[in-house]
């Protein structure tokens, strides 16, 4: 069974554009969902985005406009990149939308092709945030298995602090440091110090500061 | 005929009878004074009645004639007591003043002698004095009338004739009397007193001949002084005889219509001037002032003999005899070619500037006009690209394909609604074309125009459309030009007070035959500085705001018979009303 391919969300009030870019994304071997309004969108689009998607919005529409809609976006469950287009690009708002994080910004009438590709790129960025996602929640649900000590001594592993060291600022016996040590690399499924490093740095997991200087 | 028919010259005809019997009476007086017998007395005495009678008949009827102020039925009663008094005098074997005469007497008066009848008087006295009694009855009558009325002239006239009369009548009648009784020895002594009433009267009525003379002579005065004058103002005076359908023109006038001096003028060759599209709007415009209020107004253009036009405008006014009947049509024209060339000139003006406001109010609204398009161009070239790729699949979807090409034809189709509602804005036009105008359609081609300003303004725009509402006479893009220019002015008052929910209502309704919308805001509305001076040129609440818009939209609603109206709503927010008339009525 082939992978449902990704989706890509189509935010304008004209009912046209919205025809024309869902055919354009469906040719593309994407889905295409449209939505004749920002409200619409957020009111029917609430779920947490488990597989690859992307957003389409017009920026000047009737009531939310494309600008507050990507706000609110990144503020939700929902949160994908968003590509801008719009009948008159005026500088403020690009500036703004870019600034937000939006993909492209797109002044109509554009080539299809513009449009394709800044749709892959989108994906490109939800997909590996997604993965990224991913990973994060993985070692987060790992560093639950932890007892407080290991987790003590985990941060003061990833300072690539030695044995000794540990045991001198934690004051126990190295031994016991080297218990501990193995213990945190088999609950976080890494085989080495470096790993563990990158697996702290997706979650964010901040090293222990020593007390008195290294010798 | 026609000179007896004025009351002057009638008055003057009463007076030469009157003067005529007058001459006649001596000679009975004369025969009566120098009788020998009793019997030639009394012939010479009822002969000497008839000029007597006749007279008073006269003085009556000139009296009548000139004051015209006495009751009719004491004439004719006084005239018939004077007929009356005739016939008896001549059916009586001694006439009315005497039954019988014995003799005569012989005085001495100024060292002549002369005769004094001695007799019975006669029995049918009476009818004399009754009919005295009512010819003095009908003088007072008349003066006192006259007098009444107050104004000096007919006073003066009342003294000179009604009290002349009625003294020299009343002493030569006291007279005859006594001397017919036999109670004085005098003979009598009608002849100076008329005399004196001739005199009087005769002053009198000379008195209106030399004031005729005079009020010809300040007669010719003022029609010298209105020629002038009508020459410095180029006045053409004309004046059009419905009985000889012969139109008198000044010179002035001859100048203007382009015709000779010596031509005669009827009204077929007045409407031979005429440019011959304006024929027929004269005629129908003489026509009606004929049957209707007798005053004439029109604006024509004549055809002159060198093939140039003259703009005329010509008043007048129909004289109608007591019957109603119209007699004649006097009045003035005037070449108002020079007026009317700057009226054109300045409705040019007026049109350019309204074009330039347009031009630069559609500048403003460039970008977003051009999001307007370029949702159509959008979708069209997504689309054409979408079904070209589509010929690369192993099985194109028809089906899908005809979709895409429908979608493609009505985009195209609204691209191209909307230049073509951008050029007919654009296009700047000599003259405004009246034609009929659906407001409704005008309010829904300007929200379409302007739906994606109102979308980048955030606000929204309600429409409220009478259903079958009338249609206008009016310039098309005009009356767009106006709505767009009410529903920016909304959206400004909007933003300006930082409205967030802006929202612009436009009504249309049908109410006595005039057809009216209304746009009206919930922005801050208008200040009591800015509504004094709402509608003039340079006023503005905007800043960099010129301030014609408003001033144009009225020039523009003016121009075709409507009113602009503006204020504030009692819920808050401005309203502005335009109201047209129905088309046809």
């Amino acid at each position: 069974m082939s992978p449902e391919p990704p989706t890509v969300f189509i935010v304008d009030d004209d009912p046209s554009v919205c025809r024309s870019l869902a055919r354009l994304a469906r040719q593309a071997g994407l889905n295409a969902e449209t939505f004749g309004s920002a409200e619409e969108f957020l009111r029917l689009q609430t779920e947490p985005l488990t597989r690859p998607a992307c957003a389409v919005v017009d920026l000047h529409m009737p009531g939310l406009s494309g600008i507050e809609l990507q706000k609110r976006l990144c503020e939700s469950q929902a949160a994908c990149p968003v590509i801008f287009i719009s009948g008159n690009g005026d500088i403020p708002s690009t500036v703004q939308a870019m600034r937000q994080g939006a993909v492209t910004f797109l002044t109509k009438p554009f080539d299809t092709r513009d449009l394709l590709s800044a749709i892959d790129e989108a994906l490109r960025k939800h997909r590996a945030s997604l993965v990224a996602d991913h990973r994060a929640s993985a070692i987060t649900a790992r560093m639950k298995e932890l007892t407080d000590r290991e987790i003590e001594v985990m941060a003061w592993i990833i300072t690539g602090a030695l044995n000794k060291q540990i045991a001198a600022e934690l004051k126990v016996v190295e031994k016991t440091v080297k218990v501990h040590r193995a213990r945190v690399l088999e609950k976080m499924q890494v085989s080495s110090v470096a790993e563990l490093v990158r697996a702290c740095a997706v979650v964010n997991f901040a090293p222990a500061k020593p007390v008195t200087p290294a010798a | 005929m026609v000179w007896l028919s004025d009351r002057k010259v009638r008055a003057e005809l009463w007076f030469a009878l009157a003067a005529v019997c007058m001459s006649a009476y001596p000679f009975f007086d004369m025969a009566m004074m120098r009788a020998t017998t009793g019997a030639a007395y009394g012939e010479a005495a009822r002969w000497a009645l008839l000029p007597i009678a006749l007279m008073t008949a006269a003085i009556l009827m000139l009296v009548h004639a000139h004051m015209g102020t006495g009751r009719r039925w004491l004439l004719i009663a006084a005239l018939g007591s004077r007929l009356a008094a005739i016939v008896v005098n001549m059916v009586c074997p001694q006439g009315l003043f005497f039954d019988s005469i014995e003799g005569v007497k012989t005085v001495t008066l100024l060292g002549e002698a002369v005769s004094l009848p001695v007799g019975v008087p006669g029995r049918w006295m009476w009818v004399e004095h009754l009919g005295a009694v009512i010819w003095i009855g009908y003088i007072t009558d008349a003066s006192a009338r006259l007098w009444r009325r107050g104004d000096k002239e007919g006073r003066r006239r009342v003294v000179m004739i009604g009290g002349g009369i009625l003294l020299v009548l009343v002493a030569g009648l006291v007279q005859a009397s006594l001397v017919v009784e036999q109670v004085i020895s005098m003979p009598v002594m009608v002849t100076p007193f008329f005399t004196l009433l001739i005199l009087a009267m005769g002053f009198e009525l000379s008195r209106d001949v030399l004031r005729a003379a005079q009020l010809s002579h300040s007669l010719a005065e003022s029609e010298k002084r209105l020629g002038l004058a009508a020459t410095a103002a180029q006045l053409a005076l004309w004046e059009w005889d419905l009985r000889t359908n012969l139109i008198w023109v000044s010179n002035e006038g001859r100048r203007i219509y382009g015709v000779g001096p010596d031509e005669i003028i009827d009204f077929p060759r007045f409407v031979a001037t005429l440019h011959p599209e304006d024929r027929d709007m004269v005629a129908a415009e003489v026509d009606k002032t004929m049957s209707g209020t007798g005053l004439f107004s029109a604006e024509y253009r004549v055809a002159l003999p060198d093939g140039k036009e003259r703009w005329v405008a010509a008043t007048g006014r129909f004289e109608r005899d007591e019957k109603g009947r119209a007699l004649l049509l006097r009045g003035v024209s005037m070449d108002i070619t020079e007026r009317k060339r700057s009226e054109q000139e300045l409705m040019q003006k007026r049109q350019d500037l309204t074009h330039l406001s347009r031009v630069s109010m559609l500048g403003e609204l460039a970008g977003t006009i051009a999001h307007e398009l370029n949702q159509p161009l959008a979708a069209m070239l997504s689309n054409s690209q979408v079904g070209r790729g589509m010929f690369d699949a192993p099985n194109p979807d028809m089906k899908e394909l005809a979709a895409i090409l429908e979608d493609i034809t009505s985009d195209a189709k609204r691209a191209g609604s909307i230049i073509h509602g951008m050029r007919a804005m654009f296009k700047k036009e000599s003259l405004v074309e009246r034609q009929p105008v659906s407001l409704n359609d005008a309010v829904n081609q300007v929200c379409g125009l302007l739906h994606s300003e109102i979308v980048v303004r955030k606000a929204k725009v309600v429409l409220s459309l009478a259903e079958s509402l009338p249609e206008v006479m009016a310039g098309r893009v005009e009356i767009q030009q106006v709505l767009i220019n009410l529903v920016l002015n909304s959206l400004d008052a909007i933003k300006a007070a930082g409205n967030s929910h802006g929202q612009v209502h436009i009504t249309t309704e049908h109410r006595d035959g005039r057809v009216i919308v209304s746009v009206s805001d919930n922005g801050p509305g208008i200040t009591p500085e800015i509504q004094a001076r709402l509608f003039e040129a340079f006023a503005t609440s905007k800043p960099g705001g010129l301030g014609l818009g408003l001033a144009i939209s009225m020039g523009i609603i003016k121009n075709f018979e409507g009113e602009l109206t503006g204020g504030n709503q009692p819920g808050g927010g401005a309203v502005f009303c335009i109201s047209l008339p129905v088309a046809g009525k």
